[in-house]
């Protein structure tokens, strides 16, 4: 009995040391009815912090940072935050009525509580990944007061991103329809790839929650997410210390990423909603926009999109068909050839993924 | 806020059980997911002699943290089926209800009006709590009347961005009868 209680008690305090419980500088924003982590990890001696917009929407990125570690944190001040609804963050908030001018107050109250906290700051980068481009991006010109915020930034970078769902979806459809062709004329799993056909041709648009699940189904099994599973860095994730000694809780992931089963309204919204589009021409900080020409979930038009600064890009699309960067000003638009929808700090192009940040960031210093 | 609900919970439980014959006491280690620490309290007393067992009705409060993130509070009725011990432990199960209170585990800041951020009071957050509970008691290893007794339970905290979000703990302690009645066990 009394080596079964020693061996607990050990146990339990060698779990208490854990050093995602003191590594960086851990708060809470609390804004709307939800209390969310952030979590300012790396370099934090740094006068130069990137924020990272984590995707989803719900996918929170607190638990990612637990892989050891994303390559910016060697050299620079890295915050992550989880978005209303997503990852570790808490509360209650309605996430039917949440919209776009929630992410935007909720970005501007993480810059400020880390420009509170962190005084010596002189540069903040937004750094979004998929739809956390869309999250940085209104923050930049949405609303009225779009220049008050973008001169807090010092730059902006999209990753797989798009702003724009439904032009994401109209071009992702014909690419899909013919891999599905392909499948078909090869015998593969024809019934599901007939399917398939069928949904694209009797869904023009996305319309609601369950369009985007099936969407999302078939942009996943014909490569458009994610292209080599393998390619992307693998995570090394202290799995013993992830579950039990972190800051991270499983069972709120396991919901939230979940979230799109019960939210309906907002992402009825979010599929529907491109009055950002409009907007995107405010954009004056400097810019890097990074796609995969494989993605067939934001798609490298997206971020044409959001490069050129409007939504209206059909005229423009077949001069990017081919070539890997273009430079206009303070803008970049980088399409890594093999890689889909990368990732938190992955990509089947890692080597230009990672050197395409790093050298943005230091161009600005 | 702290300080004001436990001396609620404490006042209850003692006004609960004053007038009982013969209470069932229990405290002990609890974590959150095991390694999240904390401890608990329950006080219970028995209401019926059933088919092999007795059930009892009493009130656990506990508190825990998850350190960066969150700190946790209930205090929660509950309902019990005790099984008496056989070859060598005994089991029971407990259905909970009641209140549950969280707080984000750091400093909280809001907007102050001006389009700066300002930290806040961090008053939490209140839940209906509910749970369930299964012990099993090991009197072998009893120290004097305190009898071991390990305890793995599900807590669910609602609303919790519009759900119920489980939490899975474990409970390390003691139990004891108290009182001149007959044993519920």
């Amino acid at each position: 009995m009394k080596r079964l209680s020693f061996i607990i008690a050990a146990l339990l305090l060698l779990f208490s040391c854990s050093a995602y419980y003191t590594e960086g500088d851990y708060f809470f924003i609390q804004s709307g009815g939800a209390d969310m982590p952030v979590w300012v990890k790396g370099n934090t001696s740094s006068t130069t912090a990137i924020i990272y917009l984590h995707g989803g929407p719900g996918d929170g990125c607190i638990h990612f940072s637990l892989v050891p570690q994303f390559f910016i944190e060697d050299d620079y001040m890295v915050v992550y935050w989880d978005q209303r609804h997503a990852g570790q963050s808490q509360g209650n908030p309605d996430i039917n009525a949440s919209k776009m001018d929630n992410f935007v107050a909720d970005t501007d109250l993480v810059i400020e509580a880390v420009k509170l906290r962190h005084p010596n700051l002189t540069r903040i980068f937004l750094l979004g990944n998929s739809w956390g481009t869309a999250v940085g991006a209104a923050y930049l010109v949405h609303g009225d007061d779009y220049a008050g915020r973008q001169a807090k930034i010092a730059g902006f970078i999209s990753t797989f991103g798009t702003c724009d769902y439904t032009l994401s979806y109209r071009h992702a459809a014909p690419r899909i329809t013919a891999y599905a062709d392909v499948q078909i004329a090869s015998g593969i799993d024809t019934a599901y790839w007939d399917e398939c056909k069928s949904f694209y041709m009797n869904t023009p648009s996305l319309k609601d929650a369950a369009d985007l699940r099936e969407h999302t189904g078939y942009v996943i099994r014909s490569g458009g997410y994610s292209v080599d599973e393998s390619a992307a860095p693998s995570p090394d994730i202290h799995i013993l210390a992830f579950a039990l000694a972190s800051p991270v809780a499983l069972f709120p992931l396991l919901l939230t990423n979940g979230a799109n089963d019960t939210s309906e309204d907002f992402i009825g919204w979010l599929v529907t909603d491109d009055s950002l589009d409009a907007e995107l021409a405010r954009l004056t900080v400097p810019l890097l926009v990074v796609s995969g020409r494989k993605d067939l979930m934001a798609g490298w038009q997206a971020g044409l999109s959001l490069y050129l600064g409007t939504g209206d890009i059909d005229t423009s699309v077949s001069s990017y068909e081919t070539g890997t960067e273009w430079t206009d000003g303070d803008r970049t638009f980088m399409i890594l050839e093999d890689t889909a929808h990368g990732s938190f700090g992955s990509s089947e192009d890692i080597t230009a993924y990672q050197a395409g940040i790093q050298n943005f960031i230091a161009g600005y210093e | 806020m702290k300080k004001s609900l436990c001396t609620v919970v404490i006042l209850m439980v003692l006004s609960f059980s004053a007038g009982a014959e013969k209470v069932f006491m229990e405290t002990g280690y609890i974590g959150e997911t095991f390694t999240h620490p904390g401890g608990s309290v329950s006080v219970g007393i028995p209401v019926v002699t059933v088919k092999g067992g007795t059930v009892a009705a009493g009130l656990q409060i506990g508190a825990y943290i998850h350190p960066r993130n969150h700190v946790g509070f209930f205090a929660l009725s509950y309902g019990e089926f005790i099984r008496p011990e056989r070859r060598s432990f005994g089991f029971s199960l407990r259905l909970l209800g009641g209140y549950y209170h969280t707080w984000p585990d750091g400093p909280l800041y809001t907007n102050d009006g001006t389009g700066g951020a300002m930290e806040t009071p961090n008053t939490g957050r209140p839940h209906l709590g509910i749970g369930l509970d299964a012990g099993w008691r090991f009197p072998g290893l009893s120290a004097g009347p305190f009898i071991p007794i390990i305890r793995i339970a599900v807590l669910g905290e609602y609303p919790y961005n519009g759900y119920l979000l489980p939490h899975l703990a474990v409970g390390l302690g003691f139990t004891g009868t108290f009182g001149h009645g007959k044993t519920a066990e």
